[in-house]
């Protein structure tokens, strides 16, 4: 036990740390972006999301350069201790005393963050009593954290060896790090330090939902999605060992992030879920063209940050010969028609939306909000950035679905869940933001404004 | 009125009340604002209920966690996966050559991938008695030996041989 709140509790330092130093270097560029929003949340969340994303990419860069796996978690460990003594304790106090003073005139939030809590600490009990265990977990993330901890370089040689070898390296390296500290291949304690994605996003799902909304909604909202399977299971639950759901937690914070109009944060934020997962890149091209045309303002830094991030993983899998093509054979001969391929995938996701035992009522919320508030979308441009992006990102697991030469039906069922995973936290947010402009209208009697 | 017909299992409750919700709300004029406000408390009580329902589920889950939380990590990996950590994790991977590639008898899709990942850095590579390994290292049951004739046990562990044949050893 002793070992898994060690592993947690060094993650979460480790990368809060780094992240304080990164959004020190961006709040230098004088971005003027609303700091009024910034919440307790912010205080640690977006931080440790920015800080594992951008700290775990920088150590694939020095691998790249043969700096071992514990030099530069050595450096890492340096410099987050320099972002905790220089902008971290001013960070936590102004959070603190933002968060207290905005707990006293809302008190019903206390019973909020105690579900949270609650829901947190079973979560932690049933993720680290077992191990990592599920297919993907041994097929290639944690061979992949065993090599990279063995080698302490990145070696390509290895990646071929697995399955998705073209598979970018946030969950390994974390977990590469993990035995890294340990010195041993402690697989639960790995387990327990991807644990703190967990706690980010539960933190920015629970405080976004609280503030936007009245509490006779916003109380049984947070239960309904902390209790979603992809919590259960996914992040929390014994299942963990895929990285659909971290593709979904940047995606969840990239949203996030422009719903509180800070749009260089949520490309930032947005172009790490490919970092996570290839699947994220169609989310992050999307949504980087929809803010390089919204905000004129920050456009040289969008021109900047998104190639930066999401060219160099790209360009090596490439440069090695490590690649994703067996989904893209275009020639394979089809047994059927393509339309009736085409058309199997999009009954797919269909059934899947209305999968109540495991959304619940979510996607009902989604697709009814989306009729209602369509004028909305189409007026707030930081609503409808993420909404087009959803439906892109739909429309191209259906075109994976149809052109797959694997066998379709398997193919499927094994994939559609974990895919919706990617949009489902993205979708909860949209929900959260168009229903408290719904509440607004009605305590206020205003009309919705442009924003 | 068959094809409208076979339109009712294909959508079901979900995408017909949906599609009946959005259609009161076009036409609703001045009362859409209502048609909102019943459509998300409605909602978001049927959710809560739901969400009751699933985390009932989860109890048994829970308790049995609890009960697995103060084992050591080794246990609850060897839980997990079994005599495989022991055998090709504690016992064949410090012997094993690095590079080298182990032949894997007589294993399913699933013990291959453990293999794969607990034998790194040799490479593993599945295979079959109707074309037995000449010179090389593989792993089997210890039974199955009598099938590889001039090969020599470097380890054994519950059951399973790291054997050699030829001359790769020292090599």
């Amino acid at each position: 036990m002793g070992s898994l709140i060690f592993s947690l509790a060094t993650t979460l330092l480790l990368w809060i740390g780094f992240g304080f130093l990164l959004m020190s270097l961006i709040r230098r560029f004088d971005l003027r972006e609303a700091r009024n929003e910034r919440t307790h949340t912010e205080g640690f969340a977006i931080p440790f999301l920015m800080g594992a994303g951008i700290g775990t990419f920088l150590q694939f860069i020095f691998s790249i350069v043969h700096a071992p796996l514990w030099l530069s978690l050595s450096t890492m460990m340096a410099a987050s201790a320099f972002g905790w003594i220089q902008f971290g304790w001013e960070e936590c106090m102004t959070s603190m005393q933002r968060s207290i003073k905005y707990l006293q005139n809302n008190r019903w939030q206390y019973v909020g963050w105690f579900v949270s809590i609650l829901f947190l600490i079973v979560f932690f009990v049933r993720s680290t009593s077992k191990t990592i265990y599920v297919w993907d977990g041994i097929a290639f993330w944690m061979p992949k954290m065993h090599s990279y901890w063995q080698d302490q370089i990145i070696n390509p040689r290895t990646f071929i060896e697995f399955n998705h070898p073209e598979y970018p390296l946030l969950l390994p390296t974390v977990g590469a790090n993990t035995f890294t500290l340990f010195g041993e291949a402690n697989e639960p304690a790995a387990k327990a330090a991807i644990f703190a994605f967990t706690i980010t996003a539960v933190v920015l799902l629970s405080s976004f939902i609280m503030r936007r909304l009245r509490w006779y909604i916003a109380l049984p909202l947070l239960f309904s999605f902390l209790s979603l399977f992809i919590f259960r299971e996914h992040v929390a639950g014994e299942y963990v060992g895929t990285a659909d759901i971290f593709v979904g937690i940047y995606i969840l914070a990239g949203t996030i992030s422009l719903l509180q109009k800070k749009p260089l944060q949520a490309v930032i934020l947005w172009c790490l879920a490919p970092w996570a997962k290839s699947e994220g890149l169609v989310w992050a091209g999307v949504t980087t063209i929809g803010i390089f045309f919204s905000y004129p303002t920050i456009r040289k830094y969008v021109l900047l940050t998104a190639p930066l991030l999401a060219a160099p993983w790209s360009l090596f899998t490439k440069y090695m010969g490590l690649s994703s093509s067996q989904y893209f054979r275009f020639n394979e001969l089809y047994a059927r028609p393509w339309i009736e391929y085409a058309t199997y995938s999009i009954h797919s996701f269909r059934e899947e939306f209305r999968n109540v035992e495991k959304w619940n009522l979510t996607f009902y919320l989604f697709f009814g909000a989306l009729v209602f508030r369509i004028r909305q979308v189409f007026s707030d441009k930081a609503l409808f950035i993420p909404v087009v992006a959803f439906f892109i990102q739909l429309v191209s697991y259906m075109v994976i679905f149809t052109i797959t030469p694997e066998e379709q039906a398997t193919f499927i069922a094994a994939a559609v869940s974990r895919l919706t995973l990617h949009l489902a936290p993205a979708a909860i947010c949209i929900v959260v933001y168009m229903i408290s402009s719904t509440d607004k209208e009605l305590v206020h009697g205003a009309k919705i404004k442009k924003r | 009125m068959n094809k409208l017909s076979a339109l009712f299992p294909l959508l079901g409750w979900f995408y017909i009340s949906l599609f009946g919700i959005i259609g009161v709300y076009l036409v609703a004029g001045k009362a859409r604002v209502y048609i909102e406000r019943l459509f998300v408390i409605v909602v978001v009580l049927a959710m809560s209920f739901l969400s009751i329902q699933n985390v009932s589920m989860e109890y048994g889950g829970y308790t049995q966690a609890v009960h697995n939380m103060n084992k050591s990590w080794q246990q609850k990996v060897m839980d997990e996966f079994s005599g495989t950590y022991n055998q090709y994790y504690k016992t064949f991977h410090s012997i094993v050559p690095s590079g080298a590639l182990i032949h894997l008898y007589n294993t399913d899709t699933r013990e291959f991938l453990i293999a794969r990942m607990y034998l790194y850095p040799a490479s593993v590579i599945e295979y079959g008695f109707n074309r037995p390994v000449e010179d090389g290292y593989a792993i089997m049951n210890r039974g199955d030996m009598k099938k590889v004739p001039g090969a020599r046990i470097l380890a054994e562990k519950d059951g399973k041989v790291l054997i050699v044949i030829g001359d790769s050893w020292g090599h």
